[in-house]
């Protein structure tokens, strides 16, 4: 069955083909980015800069 | 910032490929790698394109400073072993003895009215087999599943090259 999907997948024009692949390296540029973003709000550079900003709002 | 992003120029690079036929820097050339591969099977995610090319010069360089330049005037950019246009990119590889036979059989194609060549998948998955990497035996049994395969020729070109596929 999911071979069969594949194989149809096979049959699609070059052209067709080759815009789902730079579908893919966008898709895959963004989850990079995100993961990126993702990573800098849960790491200690974002723990810094938001004890820094807590500690300006109470000066 | 976000990067803007395109998608792959491939008619771009298959006419830049057909000028430096008309130059005469290159003899002949063909789309190889995961592209070439993509022509025959379900598409997938790969990040560059490699035109493999019979050189026009026989000396150790292959007459690559040559190609560099030529493309670098076309305003295409150099990045490590990369040359880039519109930020995608190209390897471009001199061929001998199964690649250039490759290149002499590839299959001729259009692509968005552009001419080119591009590998056959009998000889995409010869490659493969000399080359031996994990992706590269994937690429072998997907084109074992999607493609139609020209077993005699693929064995003879096997035997040849005195090669195997990594299940025989």
């Amino acid at each position: 069955m999911k071979s069969g999907f594949r194989r149809e997948l096979a049959k699609q024009s070059f052209e067709q083909k080759i815009r789902k692949v730079s579908e893919l390296i966008q898709l895959s540029r963004e989850v990079k980015n995100q993961r990126l973003r993702g990573s800098l709000k849960s790491g200690k550079v974002m723990d810094v800069f938001v004890s820094e900003r807590k500690h300006e709002r109470g000066l | 910032m976000a990067e803007e992003y395109s998608g792959i120029p491939l008619a771009d690079v298959l006419r830049a490929a057909n000028e430096l036929v008309s130059a005469g820097l290159i003899k002949d050339y063909a789309l190889g790698g995961a592209l070439a591969a993509i022509y025959y099977t379900e598409p997938f995610t790969t990040y560059d394109a490699d035109i493999i090319f019979v050189p026009s010069d026989t000396t150790l360089s292959a007459g690559m400073p040559a190609i560099y330049s030529h493309l670098q005037s076309k305003e295409w950019r150099v990045e490590r072993e990369h040359l880039l246009i519109k930020d995608f990119p190209v390897q471009f590889l001199a061929a001998s003895g199964l690649t250039e036979e490759a290149v002499r059989q590839a299959k001729p194609i259009q692509f968005e009215g552009v001419p080119a060549k591009v590998f056959s998948p009998e000889y995409i998955i010869a490659i493969a087999a000399s080359v031996g990497r994990h992706k590269d035996f994937a690429r072998i049994e997907q084109l074992m599943s999607q493609a139609e395969i020209d077993t005699a020729l693929l064995d003879d070109i096997l035997r040849r090259y005195n090669l195997k596929l990594p299940n025989k």
